[in-house]
């Protein structure tokens, strides 16, 4: 067997891979772009909840909102260190992300418009991506499981406060019932784009290589069975007519894909502003990064 | 910048378990970020830091600022005791005020 056969043998076989260990330029590349991209939606994915840490409704709400985005931030920061050990600088994988060269997760091009999306990010979004993030804890990787421990454990909490969140809205007046339901009428389609289109026939690299174990229509449905029952149990209605579910199988309209393919292609409706925000930050801290490196002298 | 190993002992008779790594230019920074970065919770009895490529082992001296000194049960679970308790009482609240259809 050749040396790339081998080291498909092992991943199959359910071995785990480190840094320093050797594998085809097929698996690092493909290892390095997917956690790059998760890192990427990391930081930028802060900067719609940030915008209503001024706006928080009470002190504790500011206090556990800020938390939870400074979480992010330190998500993105974990992950880049493993995304670095690949073979990219995050000098690199920041200038391309916010030249446009790479991408970020659909649910970060959009705008929070009320304290009902921030509620709608923290439970329903956060659970998305609880439910992906779960799923990659059998990576073939390790040191992106190790990240992953961390963010999933994180993302936990996260959920907790979304839900407590949500209660709060939806057991209040009719002004925040209303608020709520207009922020899940916004996000639903969005949600529905962030697990991803139908799988393409051939080889999907991400599981051939035992980075993801689960195909997006999978992890949609598990969304769907873990969300779903809990909104209706609200008296949350949710803006696709043709949901439901037969016992075993939930049935959902197809969104629109071209709308995900025209985002994620850096043309969402807050992509460019984020994106300048991102960069202005990195050019406004370089004093900071100076004095960081800076050796230490003798006091 | 050197990248340095991160490692936890969730009890301390537990070996050190590698965590992640992250990047400081020195030892005393690299033991600042890793408490911030991987213990601000308390995740951990104590905690150490290696150079990549070197063996000594650093821990934490002082273990009870693991976690912070001030109240801040909103980054934890036990800051959310209850969501599930309040998820059933809203939900009964929410039928009894006519709000919530019957789905098929």
């Amino acid at each position: 067997m050749n040396s790339e056969a081998v080291f498909k043998a092992r991943i199959d076989a359910g071995e785990k891979i480190e840094a320093a260990d050797d594998m085809p330029d097929e698996y690092r590349l493909a290892v390095l772009r997917f956690i790059e991209m998760h890192a990427n939606s990391e930081i930028m994915g802060a900067l719609p909840e940030r915008e209503w840490i001024p706006r928080a409704p009470s002190l504790r709400r500011k206090l556990s909102l800020t938390a939870k985005v400074q979480d992010e931030v330190g998500h993105a920061q974990i992950l880049y260190r493993v995304a670095e050990d690949l073979g990219k600088s995050r000098e690199q994988m920041f200038e391309d992300l916010v030249n446009g060269r790479t991408k970020f997760h659909n649910v970060f091009h959009y705008p929070t418009k009320s304290w009902g999306d921030v509620a709608v990010i923290g439970w329903l979004i956060d659970g998305a991506a609880l439910v992906t993030q779960k799923a990659l804890l059998g990576c073939s990787y390790s040191p992106y499981v190790r990240a992953m421990k961390r963010i999933c454990a994180e993302e936990s909490l996260h959920l907790r406060h979304g839900e407590d969140l949500t209660l709060e809205l939806v057991s209040g007046t009719t002004e925040q019932r209303e608020m709520f339901q207009d922020a899940v009428n916004r996000w639903w389609r969005p949600i529905m784009h962030f697990f991803g289109p139908p799988s393409k026939p051939g080889k999907d690299v991400l599981l051939y290589w035992g980075i993801k174990s689960k195909s997006n229509e999978e992890l949609r449905h598990e969304f769907f069975t873990t969300f779903v029952p809990k909104l209706w149990e609200l008296g949350v209605t949710l803006p696709d007519p043709e949901l439901s579910f037969d016992g075993e199988t939930w049935s959902w309209g197809d969104p629109d894909w071209d709308e995900f393919w025209e985002v994620v292609r850096g043309n969402g409706p807050m992509t460019a502003t984020r994106l300048e925000k991102r960069k202005s930050a990195w050019e406004t801290h370089e004093w900071v990064r100076q004095a960081f490196i800076r050796p230490r002298t003798a006091a | 910048m050197p990248v340095w190993e991160v490692f936890a002992q969730r009890r301390l008779a537990d070996d050190p378990a590698l965590v992640g790594t992250l990047l400081a230019p020195d030892l005393s920074m690299a033991m600042l970020l890793a408490r911030e970065a991987f213990f601000r919770r308390g995740e951990g009895q104590n905690y150490a830091v290696r150079e990549r490529g070197t063996e000594t082992l650093t821990f934490c001296e002082d273990t009870e600022v693991i976690g912070g000194v001030t109240d801040k049960s909103y980054r934890r679970a036990d800051g959310y005791v209850g969501v599930g308790a309040k998820f059933a009482r809203v939900a009964a609240e929410l039928r009894e005020r006519g709000l919530v259809p019957r789905h098929g």
